[in-house]
This record gives C-alpha cells, structure tokens and sequence, in this order.
C-alpha cells in the first residue's frame, strides 16, 4: 500500500513540475484584486480620493453587469479614478474584471458576514 | 380600447400635402395662361411645366410611400416598447416580491477508505463489562473496585493487548446538496443562508451507531455538514448590519454564523472563501454574533479589519435532564469567544490572526446516537458508595447524550500566511502556512459514568488534571494546470495536546485538521464550466500518533503503546482514502 501511495505521489509532482509550463493564460483573478486596489491606491496618492479602499465591491452588481461595463470599457463613469483606469493595460483589465466577475453578487459564493 | 386610443394618439399625423395639391395645380396653370407671352413658346413652357409637375408628382408619392413605411415601423417600434414595458413590470414585481436570491451547490462524491490497523478492546476484555464482580467482571463494581481492577491487571501484565484489524469500504457514495440564501435589502442591510442536505447514499437514518468518533454523534454542531440523511437544514442563516462610523466601517451580525470551511480551505473546496473563522482552530455550526471594523483607512494598512465574535456551543437549560431542576447539578452552558483580525491583505499576500475561548467546555454534546452499551451509576445496595452498571444496547436503541459536566476552558490562537506567486513566477501559483497553539485548563473529571470510572477529564486521565499546550501546522500550495484545472497538495500535523474544534469538517473518516499526527492530501479540480462545474479527484493518507484526536476527554496515548484499556472506543491508526467527486454549483 505504502508504494501505491508513494508512485501516486511521484506521479503527481511528475505532473506539477510539468503542467504550469502548459497552463493557459487568462485573467487572474488574484491579481485583480491586487491590481484594483492599487488603481484605488494610486488614485488616493494623487489625491483625487480620499480612500484608498475601492468604493465599489465586487457584489454590488451582477456578473452581467460587469461583463457590460469591461465591454463597453466604461470604467471612469463606474469606478471613477480615470488616470489610473486609462493607464491599465489590457491584461490588468482582464484580471480587474476576473475578480469583480467571481466575486460579484450573483456569483456562486456562499453567504458570509463580512 | 383605452390602449388603442393611446397608441392611436401616439402615433404622428399625416401630413396635409395632398388636399393642397388640386388647388396649387389650378392656380399654377392659370398664372401661365395669363402670362404666357407666344403661343409657340408658350407651349413649350407649359411642357416644361407639366414635366415639372410630373416629376413633383412621383417625388410626392415617393415621399408619402416613405411615410408610410416610416408610420409601419414607428407602430412596430411602439409595440416593441410596449412588449418591454409589461416584460419589465413583470421583472420589477419580481425583484420587488421575490426577496431572497438562491443558488445551487449539489456535490456528489464516490470514496474508497481504507483503515489499516484499527485497535479495539477485544471481545473477552469487553465481557468482563457485563459480568459481576464475583464472576470477575466490573458490572455493579464501585468505582475504587474498577481503578484497583484495572491498577491489579496492569500489574500482573494482564491487560491484553487491543484487537488489530484491517477494515475496507471499496466505495461508497454520498450527495451534498446545499441552497445558498442571499438578500439585500438596502447598501446596509443584508441577509444571508443556507440550507443543506447531505447524506450517503442509501441511508437516510440520520442517526449512526457510536464507535467512538465525533460524528457519530448528530449534534448542533455538524448536522448539516456530516451525512446525516435527506433533511433539510439549517446550517447558517444570519443578518448583517453595516454602517460607517468617520472613516471606520463597521458590521454587525446575528444569527447562526457562517463559521465552517473557514481559510484556508477554499482551496481543496475551489470555491471563495466560504467562513469567517479560521478553519485550522474552528470549523463548527454554532449560533452567536459579530461585530467587525474595517481599519484600512484609520491604519492605511491594506485590508486591514478586527472582528470580535461570539457563540453558544451548549444550552444547559434546555431540554435536557437537568434543565430546569433543582435536583440535580447543573450544566453550565459552553459559551466562546474570539477575534479574528486581518493584519495585512492586499490580494496576493493576507495575513490573518485568529483567537478563541471557550469557558466551561463540557464532556459531550447534546445529540443522538445509538450506543454499544449503557453505562449507569446507582446506589443499588444502598451503601453510600454509587456502582457502575453495563448493559448492552443489543436493541439498537438511539440515546439522546447529553453532557454531564463542565470539565475546563479552552483557547486557542492561528496565525494564517497566505500568498499568491504570480508576480514572482508569472504563475497562478497558491500557498498557505498557518501555525496554531491550543491550551487546555481542565477543572474536574467528567461525571459521565464511563469517563469516570477512568478518571478522566479534558485531556487527562486517572484524574490527572493538568493545563496541556497542543501545536498544529497546515501548509499547502496549489498549482495551475491545463485547461484551467488546478493542483493542490496539503500536510497538516498535530502535536499529542492538539485539540480545536472542527467537527464540521467535510471528512467521513474525520476531521484532518485535529488528527495528532500526520496528515498528507493531494487533490486536482478540473473545471468544465469555471466554477459553476467542475470535477475533483484527490487522496488523504491519515497517519494518527496519538489517541483521541478531536475528543476533549482523556489523556492521548502514543497508538504504538495503546493496550486494550486505551481502545474502549476504537482507535485509528492509518487510514488512506481516494475521492471522486462532480459539482454543481451557481
């Protein structure tokens, strides 16, 4: 049994060592949420905000409403900050919307307090 | 008709050229008639006119054939707007009536366990229970008589060692079903549940005979995330309060909390983080309260928060043999208290500090069960001196436990680092490390009639009551795969006085979190819809050390140096399991 458990084991970082060299790129979701508060971050450094904490969270709108906001690129008018915004490239963009997407109000989170 | 009067007035007017055209023409041909200055030439011109006229004919038909198309859309674009409109009435009313949002998770999940080695006290050992003193046996026995039987048979090299077994449950299959309950009422206000159901498959009993686990048990504390059959319940249900008080964000909750599958285990669970206790020292259903404060712009320390939390473990007055009686010593109710405090997260980097107490810890839980055997304790031949009864439950009949006694307090304290790689790596690669402490204090030997006769308390025995320190790590890193899928491999240890309470934990075999000892898992989810759906296929490899792990009462003993009198419940000493599972969830 110990050598079942030892080959699965092998196996398995066999496939670790190899598989993020084939991982697909996409919007991380992570570093969205890391990108966006330091949009906010920047935002307030410049003094254009007086928090640095984002005011808008992911669960206040739907996931379809996000998905109409990054594609009608209309973040000024929903996030304000719009130095910060337009300076973002297309990949923190896609990240940005990967959290506010997984995380918003209609996605499959389970209840919690914050 | 009221509507069609409307639409009628909606729609624009035709306008007046045509009844203009006649009188127009007339008075066009009369002004060359009479200006017309040569017959020949004048014939010309009126050629021209008519050429003219012609022309501004078919312009004023292609005009009004315009108009007319334009009218036919103007009506369709109306009837449009009015289908949107009596759509849009039917989505307010809904939004308006429809109060609480629900999503969907149902798991279902194939196990393959295997236990190697599991202790038990042999059958000859147990007998000696239901037999009399004079027989030999302990049945009617004093206590002194037990310890001083026990004491004479460890002396003589009598006790015999405990009965070795391998044990094999090739598959078995379970459903998970829970319904997530969300509502906002207003930007302050908002509720939030879920229900579940969970149970294997075939057996919807809800009630399991007692081998000495924790989840034997069906108590408050796990009803909903053990299988415990097809009832649907409650699992958390609370509301959250939110206000802003200067710069300082604060909320506040009450209900039952959202306090299992806390940090880290979002990862081994691919979802969001889904509790707010950290699941290393609490994963429990209880009932309490919350009082959180965002301390990010007061500190400038990302996401920075402190919350001060509160829970009822134990009711003692109610429903239980004591409840209300003034015959008997009361149970005092298990009441905890704790803070959870987020030091740092700035979305790649968190760190998290979590602290607990729980005054008068008590020997057990109020649940059901169905017992091996009943132990009792009556002054039968009215010496003064109470003897210990045993009696086989060979009725199978479910008991409802209660707790006997209040036997010490408890704390403990996590610290939580989590991390994610991508801007080192560029890869999508998680870790976590959390270290945590528990203390026990323990301040009497349970009066539970089996605890007792052997003396024993929170994590003491012979009535051997002595504060005991416990350690716990649990680290793990997650990894990127193809096709969105992720890697993720875990190692938890537990020291011989680890003790938290994470009964709730998702595990048939138990909680992985509070073995003493070694714990080992690998697991890969592969999605096939995101989140919303996706696959699971792991492997735990259990390596306990010591006895007892997840059980306040008694003092642990290394499992290589366990005799039969240590195996009264069972003991656990490998176990490797597989896993299987496909879920649903949106």
């Amino acid at each position: 049994m110990r050598k079942l458990i030892l080959i699965i084991v092998a196996a398995l970082f066999a496939i670790v060592s190899v598989a993020p060299a084939f991982a697909f790129e996409k919007g991380n979701e992570r570093k969205g949420k890391y990108t966006y508060r330091k949009v906010y971050q920047a935002c307030n450094d410049r003094g254009a905000i007086e928090s640095a904490k984002p005011a808008v969270n992911p669960d206040d709108k739907t996931q379809s409403q996000w998905t109409r906001i990054f594609e009608k690129s209309d973040f000024s008018g929903t996030f304000g900050c719009e130095e910060e915004w337009k300076a973002l490239s297309q990949d923190d963009l896609a990240d940005i919307y990967a959290y506010l997407h997984d995380h918003a109000a209609d996605s499959p989170s389970p209840a919690k307090c914050k | 008709m009221k509507n069609n009067q409307v639409k009628q007035s909606r729609r624009p007017n035709r306008p007046a050229i045509l009844p203009l055209m006649v009188p127009l023409m007339g008075l066009l041909l009369l002004s060359l008639f009479l200006i017309a200055p040569h017959p020949a030439a004048a014939a010309d011109e009126v050629d021209d006119l008519k050429e003219q006229l012609r022309q501004l004919n078919d312009q004023m038909q292609s005009v009004q054939k315009k108009l007319e198309e334009m009218e036919k859309k103007s009506t369709e674009k109306e009837d449009d707007l009015e289908y949107m409109n009596e759509r849009l009435d039917k989505a307010a009313f809904h939004a308006a009536t429809d109060k609480v949002a629900l999503g969907v998770e149902l798991r279902t999940e194939a196990q393959s366990i295997h236990y190697e080695n599991m202790l038990a006290a042999p059958p000859a050992l147990m007998g000696g229970f239901f037999s009399p003193p004079a027989a030999g046996g302990f049945n009617g026995a004093t206590r002194a008589q037990i310890q001083q039987g026990m004491a004479q048979m460890a002396k003589n090299n009598m006790i015999p060692p405990p009965a070795e077994a391998d044990v094999d449950n090739d598959i078995i299959y379970t459903n998970r079903f829970r319904l997530n309950l969300s509502s906002k009422l207003n930007d302050q206000l908002s509720f939030g549940g879920r229900l579940a159901a969970y149970k294997v498959f075939g057996d919807s009993t809800e009630v399991k005979f007692n081998r000495g686990a924790l989840g034997d048990v069906t108590f408050d504390g796990n009803t909903a995330s053990l299988p415990h059959g097809d009832t649907l319940r409650v699992e958390r249900a609370f509301f959250n309060f939110s206000k802003d008080l200067g710069s300082v964000p604060i909320s506040f909750s009450l209900g039952r909390r959202p306090s299992t599958e806390g940090a880290p285990m979002e990862y081994r669970n691919f979802s969001t983080e889904s509790g707010s206790p950290l699941a290393s020292i609490i994963n429990w259903q209880f009932d309490g309260a919350s009082l959180n404060f965002g301390l990010e712009d007061v500190t400038s320390v990302p996401g920075a928060t402190f919350k001060l939390c509160y829970g009822v473990g134990f009711e003692g007055d109610w429903g239980n043999s004591y409840s209300l009686s003034v015959n008997q010593a009361e149970v005092e109710d298990v009441h905890l208290f704790g803070v959870i405090s987020n030091l740092y997260d700035n979305g790649l980097t968190n760190l998290r500090f979590s602290y607990a107490h729980a005054w008068d810890v008590t020997d057990g839980f109020a649940g059901l069960t169905v017992m091996p055997f009943i132990v009792s304790k009556a002054d039968m031949d009215m010496n003064g001196e109470p003897e210990y009864y045993f009696q086989p439950n060979s009725g199978g009949f479910i008991s409802r436990m209660e707790p006997s006694t209040n036997i010490g307090d408890w704390d403990a304290a996590t610290l939580l680092l989590r991390h994610n790689f991508i801007e080192q790596f560029d890869k999508d690669i998680d870790f976590f490390l959390s270290t945590s402490w528990s203390h026990t204090s323990p301040s009497q030997v349970s009066k539970n009639p089996f605890y007792e006769m052997m003396g024993q308390g929170l994590l003491s025995s012979n009535g051997d009551l002595e504060d005991r320190d416990g350690y716990s790590l649990y680290a793990g890193a997650i990894f990127p795969m193809p096709y969105d899928a992720r890697f993720g491999l875990e190692y938890n240890y537990g020291s011989k006085y680890w003790f938290n309470f994470t009964g709730a934990e998702d595990s048939l075999v138990g909680s992985k979190l509070a073995v003493r000892g070694h714990v080992f898992e690998g697991y890969y989810h592969q999605p096939v819809f995101g989140k919303n759906f996706f696959f699971t296929l792991g492997g735990q490899y259990y390596d306990y050390e010591y006895t007892g792990s997840g059980n306040p009462l008694g003092e642990p003993v290394k499992i290589s140096e366990a005799t039969a009198f240590d195996a009264f419940n069972g003991i656990v000493d490998k176990v490797w399991l597989g896993y299987l599972s496909a879920t649903v969830r949106f």
